[in-house]
């Protein structure tokens, strides 16, 4: 195997999982317990599920800066809908969300950065509408799927594996997925090559929102509540688990394994921060930091790493 | 006055592009007060010789002198340093800013300010007189500068983007087939322009696919072909000669291919009344199976417009399409797909490839859904599948994991084929598929394209190299401003013919060979 191909941010993420994993067990023995293990898996939950969402839109060419307040709807929703039909409910708000944004994206042609910006504002303002604080109630059984374990594995290992398995074969063993990947990397070759790039694009951003409404039932299970501000920065984080997990901001590359590791590495990081007592604002500044040095390595490697020479220009320099 | 002469010299040229080797030795030499025509074939390497000019591209190996000097450091040979020789060029291709007015893109770059102050506020109103007054010196005082360039016509903005050469103030005028989309009336303003210059003692070097144009225009011409001179003529130029040199000779020929026997059938792909542009001729044809049509003609007179046309990725005046002998209606890539009908785009970097992907999933894009059951592909058939074809097309074997970016162009053209040849097509539209790779793949994807046609393919292909088509095609279409000029057959298909007819010079032809018009 040659170097170059694990110099690829696509693999970056694992070294760096390993090691900070390392570092903490030396620091904190106690992340070795059954109980420190469940809490990693459930602290990184919301972010996978994320991160997972937003990677499917990079990877196809676009970008989605609405999916925190996603979150916050569709956790608002539940805990605000009585009876069994909130779970139902916040899917199909999570769904219709995305879908909205698939639509004005792709049909009336509008830039993905502005559209998702705006449609987010809107999204957090109807979840303000309908919960200005928080509060409410979410039914017993959500809590228990967010909290409870199923002898020593947390029940939501098990719909995370779900979820995994699932994307996996969507993206890896049906064509559709294999057509993500080729509207992100050539829309005009997409296109050429015979594929609804439209629909492609429209099912990623929908995808998001359904995942992202995923992440808002289990965040108001979690707390057993809901509130409008849950989901504000998870906007910032699902960028950087895709791009921490080598989804590149170029679309057409990205894989499943390093989202989940990035989510991983995003907790114990946020861990870190918890365990030395420092300032919970510290998470932000270590968010956007992160993401621009992610930025920044991947520019650098581009440099070091062999790359075929650039297409011949025809007329440099117009 | 002593005159330097010559103005320009430009020695031993050389000039590369990957696989291909635009210009082998070239040389120029123009002096003051001298019309200078460059003329050859598409990829004779007559646009690289005016870039290297103007400073667009620096030159392998080489030299040149400007004004007797020469040119020491040509590693840091630009359009900044050409300018400042005064040498200024003028492209096919408009390089004007469309929300502009006139006055400010003739000025671009070259303002002055208040003052006279390089820096200094720029003063509209004295900017606008300065414009009025250039444009009527030129006599094109209908062109208003107050207009916005976006909202002019293709052939004033060609003018505003001559004019503002001339605000350069040039003393070596460099016209790209600067012509080709000016109506007569502005070739003759033009013509009064380039004599002006000319008494002023500038040098003028033009290109130009009008022969026309360049007896009218041109004291002596340079001919170039496959990137080297192949001689020189001064005016009044013998046109026959001129072809001859243009066009070359053939060494090897290829075992013609005659057209399959008798009308069989019904054609596997037909065009009835196919309108390129407002206003041009009608083009009808059938192709059969086991046919391979070539297009040819001089680069940008519709020969893509009309295979993006049959794909459905371009939208022509009116057509109607039959594949099978059924209408297609609303025509799209996907539908036309879907018919069998399959495309290799020019460009293979920004239309078919996904550089990105794998070999394996670029090879596989267009055919999944034939290797998958109930959305469900089946990888290990998509590897032996997509193994099988690439060592069949000698593609480099072994890693269809890698991403397409690690191929040569080559091997990434023969790639754009396997992912093509994988849906099993009917029709093959392939679009100037030799452009940039070396010999030997040439060589491979002519033997691809006739193996194609004997298992009963009906193939389309449109080569800017018209000697490609040679050897190759059984017919060919000649396309001269959007519509068929020509259609040539078997025993006629020869260099002389094909330039002869891409030059829409039919009635100069005194070789007894018949040009079916249409």
């Amino acid at each position: 195997m040659r170097v170059s191909r694990w110099l690829r941010n696509e693999y970056l993420i694992y070294p760096i999982l390993i090691g900070l994993l390392a570092v903490y067990v030396i620091f904190n023995r106690g992340l070795l317990s059954v109980f420190q293990i469940q809490s990693l898996i459930t602290s990184s939950a919301p972010y996978l599920l994320v991160g997972l969402g937003e990677a499917v839109v990079i990877i196809a060419g676009g970008i989605d800066l609405s999916i925190g307040y996603m979150v916050s709807l569709t956790c608002v929703v539940v805990a605000t809908t009585t009876g069994p039909l909130g779970v139902p409910l916040a899917l199909v708000v999570g769904t219709a969300a995305g879908l909205a944004n698939g639509i004005l994206i792709t049909r009336f042609r509008l830039s993905p950065l502005v559209t998702t910006l705006a449609t987010g504002s809107f999204f957090f303002g109807v979840a303000l509408h309908i919960l200005p604080t928080p509060g409410g109630s979410v039914p017993g059984w959500v809590s228990n799927l967010a909290e409870e374990n199923l002898g020593p594995i947390p029940i939501m290992a098990f719909l995370l594996i779900l979820v995994i398995v699932m994307a996996w074969v969507t993206l890896y063993r049906v064509p559709a997925g294999r057509h993500v990947f080729a509207v992100g990397d050539n829309l005009e070759g997409a296109r050429q090559s015979g594929i609804d790039d439209q629909r492609i694009r429209i099912a990623t951003y929908a995808v998001a929102g359904t995942l992202a409404g995923v992440a808002g039932i289990f965040l108001a299970g979690q707390t057993s509540s809901g509130d409008p501000n849950i989901g504000t920065p998870f906007t910032l984080n699902a960028i950087l688990v895709a791009v921490l997990g080598g989804t590149s901001l170029a679309g057409g590359v990205g894989t499943i394994g390093g989202v989940v590791a990035a989510s991983f590495v995003l907790t114990v990081i946020n861990d870190i921060i918890f365990l030395t007592n420092a300032s919970s604002y510290l998470q932000y500044i270590v968010s956007g930091g992160i993401l621009i040095g992610m930025l920044g390595v991947s520019r650098g490697l581009r440099l070091i790493r062999p790359v075929p020479a650039p297409p011949a220009k025809r007329v440099p320099g117009r | 006055m002593t005159v330097l002469s010559p103005f320009i010299r430009a020695e031993n040229i050389e000039k590369r592009f990957g696989a291909t080797q635009a210009l082998r030795g070239a040389a120029l030499d123009v002096g003051p007060g001298r019309v200078h025509a460059l003329l050859g074939e598409n990829g004779a390497g007559k646009s690289t010789m005016m870039k290297i000019l103007a400073g667009h591209y620096r030159p392998d190996k080489g030299s040149l002198t400007v004004d007797g000097t020469k040119i020491q450091d040509l590693a840091h040979w630009t359009t900044q340093s050409a300018t400042a020789l005064g040498i200024v060029a003028v492209y096919q291709e408009l390089s004007l800013a469309p929300h502009l007015s006139v006055a400010e893109s003739l000025f671009l770059g070259v303002e002055r300010g208040s003052l006279g102050f390089e820096h200094g506020l720029i003063r509209p109103r004295r900017r606008l007189e300065a414009a009025r007054e250039l444009l009527a010196s030129y006599d094109l005082s209908e062109i208003d500068p107050t207009a916005v360039v976006g909202d002019l016509s293709l052939a004033i903005q060609q003018m505003v983007e001559v004019v503002k050469a001339l605000a350069r103030r040039p003393r070596i005028l460099l016209l790209d087939e600067a012509t080709s989309s000016l109506p007569d009336g502005y070739v003759r303003k033009l013509f009064d322009i380039v004599q002006r210059l000319k008494k002023a003692g500038v040098a003028v070097i033009f290109v130009s696919h009008r022969l026309d144009e360049v007896d009218q225009f041109a004291d002596h011409a340079s001919i170039f072909r496959d990137g080297t001179n192949a001689g020189s003529m001064d005016a009044p130029f013998d046109r026959q000669q001129l072809i001859e040199m243009m066009a070359g000779h053939v060494l090897e020929t290829n075992q013609p291919r005659s057209a399959p026997a008798g009308d069989v059938g019904t054609p596997l792909i037909a065009v009835r009344g196919m309108v390129l542009k407002p206003g041009k001729a009608p083009i009808d044809v059938n192709i059969q199976s086991g046919e391979v049509v070539g297009v040819a003609g001089l680069e940008g007179h519709g020969q893509q417009e009309f295979l993006l046309s049959l794909f459905g990725a371009y939208r022509p005046v009116s057509a109607i399409l039959q594949v099978h002998g059924r209408r297609i209606r609303l025509a799209s890539p996907r539908r036309m797909i879907r018919q069998g009908v399959v495309l290799v785009p020019q460009n293979r970097k920004t239309e078919a490839l996904h550089l990105d992907l794998s070999i394996q999933e670029n090879a596989s894009l267009m055919s999944l859904s034939e290797i998958s059951t109930l959305g469900w592909v089946h990888s290990r058939q998509e590897r032996a599948r997509v193994s099988a074809l690439i060592e069949r097309l000698a593609v480099r074997k072994n890693r269809v994991d890698d991403p397409a970016s690690s191929l040569s162009g080559g091997n990434q053209q023969k790639l754009v084929f396997a992912k093509v040849m994988l849906t099993n097509p009917d029709v093959l539209l392939l679009v100037d598929p030799m452009r940039g790779v070396d010999v030997a793949t040439k060589a491979a994807l002519f033997d691809i394209i006739g193996q194609m046609a004997d298992s009963g393919k009906a193939i389309v292909l449109y080569s800017s190299d018209t000697s490609e088509l040679v050897g190759l095609a059984s017919r060919v279409l000649v396309f001269y401003e959007y519509h068929v000029v020509a259609t040539l057959r078997t025993p006629n298909i020869n260099n002389e013919t094909l330039v002869e007819a891409a030059f829409h010079q039919g009635g100069l032809n005194n070789a007894g060979i018949a040009l079916v018009t249409e």
